[in-house]
């Protein structure tokens, strides 16, 4: 009876081990790599991905922006502060087990600052259409400008007004 | 009565990576508005919360702006 629930067991364990998800993995890579290494880094960054058996859908090469605020990561016992970072993601399809072996392989990669893993879908979920309205967003406006006024002429004023009275 | 932006232009899935989409749902202060105030469905206002909020987290967008 043992016997028989265990084998139950691995089956169901198999099953699991058999449920592929697509992942997206954006990664923030440290600045400090010169931009002729970038390539060599993703491509190994990439080619451990698929060693842990990713397959890849679509991905994106990262590129050197600002970053929102500063963030900081200790490196070798070492904390250090980042304000710039190069900014890439990748999605690929692997095992929920498989998965988790890339979480923890992505926590110990010294190369990153930062890094989002999440659960997503095959197609691009990047919109095409572009948002109308206020393109700058959350920031604030400039105070507002004062307008040029014109030197005053009195006897315009005084024509304006006697037009008025009239 | 105003309509959905993300029903409307028939965007499904709401990325954190399209910051020039989210951020027309972020205050001048980088704050998230309100439902009330986007005229999104509840729905689409919580997926728009997860995806601020990741991008965010990514160094994307600020969660605060001076």
């Amino acid at each position: 009876m043992a016997k028989a629930k265990e084998v139950v067991v691995d089956a169901e364990a198999e099953a699991t081990n058999a449920k592929t998800s697509i992942y997206e993995v954006g990664y923030i890579m440290v600045p400090s790599i010169p931009e002729e290494n970038l390539g060599g880094e993703v491509s190994s960054f990439k080619d451990s991905l698929a060693e842990m058996g990713a397959t890849f859908i679509s991905d994106e090469y990262p590129k050197m922006i600002e970053l929102a605020y500063e963030m900081s990561r200790s490196i070798a016992n070492k904390k250090q502060k980042f304000s710039y970072g190069y900014f890439g993601w990748v999605k690929f399809e692997c095992s929920t087990t498989a998965g988790k072996m890339i979480k923890d392989a992505l926590d110990k990669n010294e190369k990153l600052v930062r890094y989002l893993m999440i659960k997503t879908v095959r197609e691009s979920t990047m919109s095409t259409k572009r948002p109308y309205g206020n393109k700058d967003g959350y920031k604030r406006r400039s105070a507002a400008k004062v307008e040029e006024t014109l030197p005053i002429n009195e006897e315009t004023i005084d024509k304006e007004i006697d037009a008025l009275v009239v | 009565m105003k309509q959905d932006y993300f029903s409307s232009n028939n965007i499904k899935h709401i990325d954190y990576k399209d910051t020039e989409l989210l951020k027309r749902f972020l205050t001048p202060s980088a704050r998230m508005q309100s439902r009330r105030r986007t005229d999104v469905t509840s729905k689409n206002q919580r997926k728009l919360a997860v995806a601020i909020k990741r991008a965010r987290f990514m160094g994307l967008l600020p969660y605060i702006a001076k």
